[in-house]
C-alpha cells in the first residue's frame, strides 16, 4: 500500500513541477547579470593579479641577479693584482686555464692560472721572484692602460697592445734560470698571460658598462596602483564610485622628468539620456534595440512604435596610460605634475536600452524590461582617446619606495566604446612604487 | 531570450531542491550562468530542457555540498509510518503543499528523494553524486518516504477527512 502511495506521490510531484508556471521576474535577470559581471571581474582581477605578481617576481629576480653580477665584477680586477704574491705558493700542477672564463666569477681561477709560471719559477729562486714582479707590473700596466681608454674606443686595441707587451715580458724571462723547467710549462706561459690579459682587460672595460647598468636599474621602477573613480559625460545621471587596480612601471629620464605606463583594470558606468550629446547619433544601437523590440512584438494592434529614451552602460576597462611626470621639489616632499594619454581595451561592455512604447492610443509607456546587449571581450580598442591630467604628491617609504597620492582627471579626446560615447572620469590614484632612487 | 523562455521550467526544478525560494533563485541563476558559459557544449540534436535540467540538478547538488555544514537534522527517524490510506489526498496536493512538505525534510533526505523518485536516478548514481555509500542512499530514500507519508497524514489527512465528512 505504502509503495503505491510513494509511487503516486513521486508521479504527482513530477507532474506538478513539470507543469509549474512561475511568472518571469525581471529582477532575477538583473541579479543574474550582476552575478555574471562580478564573476567576470573576479576572474580578470585574479588573472591580472597573478600576472602582476609574476611580472613583479620576474623583475625583482632579474634586478637581484643584475645587482649580484654588478657587485661581483669590479673588485676582481683589483684582486687579481693583489693576490698575486700570495698565490705564488700554490702548486703549479693545480693551474688549469679555463678558456671560457670571461666573467667575474671565473676570475678567481684565472688568478690561479697566473701562478703557473710562478710555481715553475719558484725552484729557480731570485729569478723567479723577479719574473713574478715583472709579470705583476705588466698586468697592472695593462689594466691601467685599458682603464684610461674611453668606453667608446675600440676595446680590442688595448687588449692587443697589452698582449704584445705581456708576451714580450714573458718571453724574455725564462731564458736565464728556467731552462730546466718542463718545456710544456714554458710554452704555456705566454698563452696563460694572454688569457689573463684578456680577462683583466674585459673586466676593466666592463666596469663602466656595469655602472651604466646600475644606473639604468635605479632609473626603472615598478609599482601597484589602486584607483577610485567617477565617470562624467553630458547627460550622465549615474554617480557610482568605481574602483580599479593594476600595475605601473616608470622610467626616470632625469631627476625631474619620468615616463610612466601600466595596466589598470577598472569599472566604469554611465546612465545616458537619449537627448544628450555624449552619444554618437548615427552609430547608436538605441535604434537597433528599439527595432528589435518592435520586431519581437510582431503584428499587434497596441504598439505603434518603440523609441529608446535612455541607456545604461557598464564597462570593464583595461586602461593603458602613457604619462609624463614632472617632479617639483617642495620642502621634503615632491609635487608631481602628470600629463599623458590613455588607451583602452574593453573586457566587458554591457548596454541596457530603456525603451518607450508608443501606443496606438496616442499614449506612451516605458517598456517593462530593458533590452540588454553585451559585447565580446577585447572586441574594441580605443587608442589614445583620453587626456590624463594629474597632480600628486609622493611620500618616501624608504629603500627607494614611494607612496604617491594623485588626484586625476581623464578628459575625452574623442568617442569611446563600441557605442561611441564621449566620456571621461575623475578620481584618485594611490600608487605604490618601488625601485626608484 | 533563453532565460525568459525557460525561466518557469527552471524555477520548477530549482524549487524542489532549494531550501527556500531565495535558495531556489540562487540555484536558478547559478544554473543559467553555467548554461551561458557552456552553451557551446550543448548538442542541438538533444532537447534543451533535458540539458538544462541536468545542469540545474548538478548545481543544486553543488549547493547542497556547500551548505552541508548548515544542514539541520530533524529527528524523523522516529516518525511513525502511519500509512495514508487514501491516494485521493495526494492528487490534490498543490505546488505549495508539496514545497511545504519537501521543506520539512532534512536536506539529504530531500536530495535523495528528488534524485531517485522524481529524476529517476539509481541509488548507485545518487551515491556517486552525493558522495555517500549507496546503502545510505537507500536508507535516506526510505526515511524520506516514511517522513512524507507521516507529514501528509499529519498535515492533510485530518483536513481531508473533515472535508469529506
Amino acid at each position: 500500500m505504502s509503495d503505491r502511495l510513494d509511487k503516486e506521490l513521486g508521479r504527482h510531484i513530477r507532474a506538478v513541477f513539470d507543469a509549474y508556471e512561475e511568472p518571469f521576474d525581471a529582477g532575477q535577470w538583473q541579479r543574474l547579470q550582476r552575478k555574471r559581471r562580478v564573476k567576470v571581474i573576479t576572474l580578470y582581477l585574479r588573472r591580472s593579479g597573478a600576472a602582476a605578481a609574476a611580472i613583479a617576481l620576474l623583475v625583482a629576480a632579474s634586478m637581484f641577479l643584475w645587482d649580484t653580477s654588478e657587485t661581483e665584477n669590479p673588485p676582481v680586477a683589483v684582486q687579481n693584482q693583489e693576490q698575486l704574491p700570495n698565490e705564488q705558493q700554490i702548486p703549479g700542477d693545480k693551474t688549469i686555464v679555463d678558456e671560457t672564463s670571461v666573467s667575474g666569477e671565473k676570475l678567481a681561477s684565472n688568478s690561479e692560472s697566473t701562478t703557473t709560471p710562478f710555481a715553475a719559477i719558484q725552484e729557480s729562486g731570485v729569478a723567479a721572484e723577479q719574473q713574478a714582479e715583472d709579470l705583476a707590473s705588466n698586468l697592472e700596466q695593462a689594466a691601467m692602460n685599458i682603464r684610461n681608454q674611453p668606453v667608446t674606443d675600440n676595446q680590442e686595441q688595448p687588449v692587443a697592445e697589452n698582449k704584445e707587451q705581456l708576451a714580450a715580458g714573458n718571453q724574455e724571462q725564462p731564458a736565464a734560470g728556467n731552462q730546466h723547467q718542463p718545456a710544456e710549462s714554458n710554452k704555456r706561459q705566454p698563452e696563460v698571460a694572454d688569457q689573463e690579459q684578456i680577462v683583466v682587460a674585459k673586466n676593466a672595460v666592463v666596469l663602466p658598462v656595469n655602472d651604466k647598468a646600475g644606473e639604468r636599474s635605479s632609473r626603472f621602477s615598478l609599482g601597484f596602483v589602486t584607483t577610485s573613480l567617477m565617470n562624467y559625460a553630458d547627460g550622465n545621471t549615474a554617480s557610482d564610485v568605481h574602483f580599479g587596480a593594476g600595475i605601473t612601471s616608470g622610467w626616470k629620464i632625469n631627476d625631474r622628468l619620468s615616463v610612466h605606463s601600466g595596466l589598470i583594470l577598472a569599472q566604469n558606468s554611465l546612465s545616458l539620456n537619449r537627448s544628450n550629446s555624449s552619444v554618437g547619433a548615427s552609430t547608436y544601437a538605441y535604434d537597433r534595440a528599439a527595432s528589435t523590440v518592435l520586431s519581437n512584438m510582431e503584428t499587434n494592434n497596441i504598439i505603434r512604435d518603440v523609441s529608446s529614451n535612455s541607456m545604461d552602460v557598464s564597462l570593464l576597462v583595461v586602461d593603458i596610460p602613457l604619462n609624463m611626470t614632472y617632479r617639483i621639489g617642495i620642502g621634503s616632499s615632491n609635487l608631481l605634475l602628470t600629463g599623458g594619454l590613455s588607451s583602452f581595451a574593453y573586457l566587458d561592455q554591457e548596454y541596457s536600452y530603456h525603451n518607450t512604447l508608443q501606443l496606438y492610443t496616442n499614449t506612451s509607456v516605458d517598456a517593462p524590461e530593458p533590452v540588454i546587449r553585451d559585447e565580446k571581450a577585447f572586441s574594441h580598442f580605443d587608442f589614445a582617446r583620453q587626456l590624463n591630467i594629474a597632480v600628486g604628491t609622493e611620500l618616501p617609504l624608504g629603500n627607494g619606495s614611494v607612496l604617491i597620492l594623485e588626484p586625476y582627471l581623464k578628459y575625452p579626446l574623442g568617442t569611446l566604446t563600441s557605442e561611441h560615447i564621449r566620456f571621461g572620469s575623475a578620481g584618485m590614484n594611490l600608487r605604490f612604487s618601488f625601485g626608484t632612487q | 531570450m533563453l532565460y525568459r523562455h525557460f525561466y518557469s521550467y527552471a524555477m520548477g526544478v530549482s524549487l524542489r531542491y532549494g531550501n527556500s525560494r531565495e535558495d531556489a533563485f540562487e540555484i536558478l541563476n547559478d544554473s543559467f550562468l553555467k548554461v551561458f558559459d557552456k552553451i557551446e557544449q550543448f548538442v542541438p540534436e538533444q532537447p534543451f530542457k533535458a540539458w538544462l535540467r541536468r545542469i540545474i540538478i548538478n548545481t543544486a547538488i553543488d549547493h547542497y555540498r556547500r551548505n552541508l555544514k548548515h544542514m539541520h537534522r530533524s529527528d524523523l527517524d522516529e516518525a511513525m509510518g502511519m500509512a495514508v490510506n487514501d491516494g485521493g489526498i495526494i492528487s490534490q496536493l498543490t505546488v505549495n503543499d508539496i514545497l511545504g512538505l519537501l521543506e520539512e525534510l532534512p536536506l539529504m533526505h530531500r536530495m535523495v528523494f528528488n534524485l531517485t523518485e522524481i529524476e529517476g536516478f539509481g541509488h548507485e548514481e545518487v551515491a556517486k553524486k552525493l558522495n555517500i555509500p549507496s546503502s545510505s542512499s537507500r536508507v535516506y530514500l526510505t526515511r524520506a518516504k516514511k517522513a512524507l507519508r507521516h507529514l501528509i497524514e499529519r498535515k492533510f489527512f485530518n483536513e481531508y477527512e473533515r472535508s469529506i465528512g
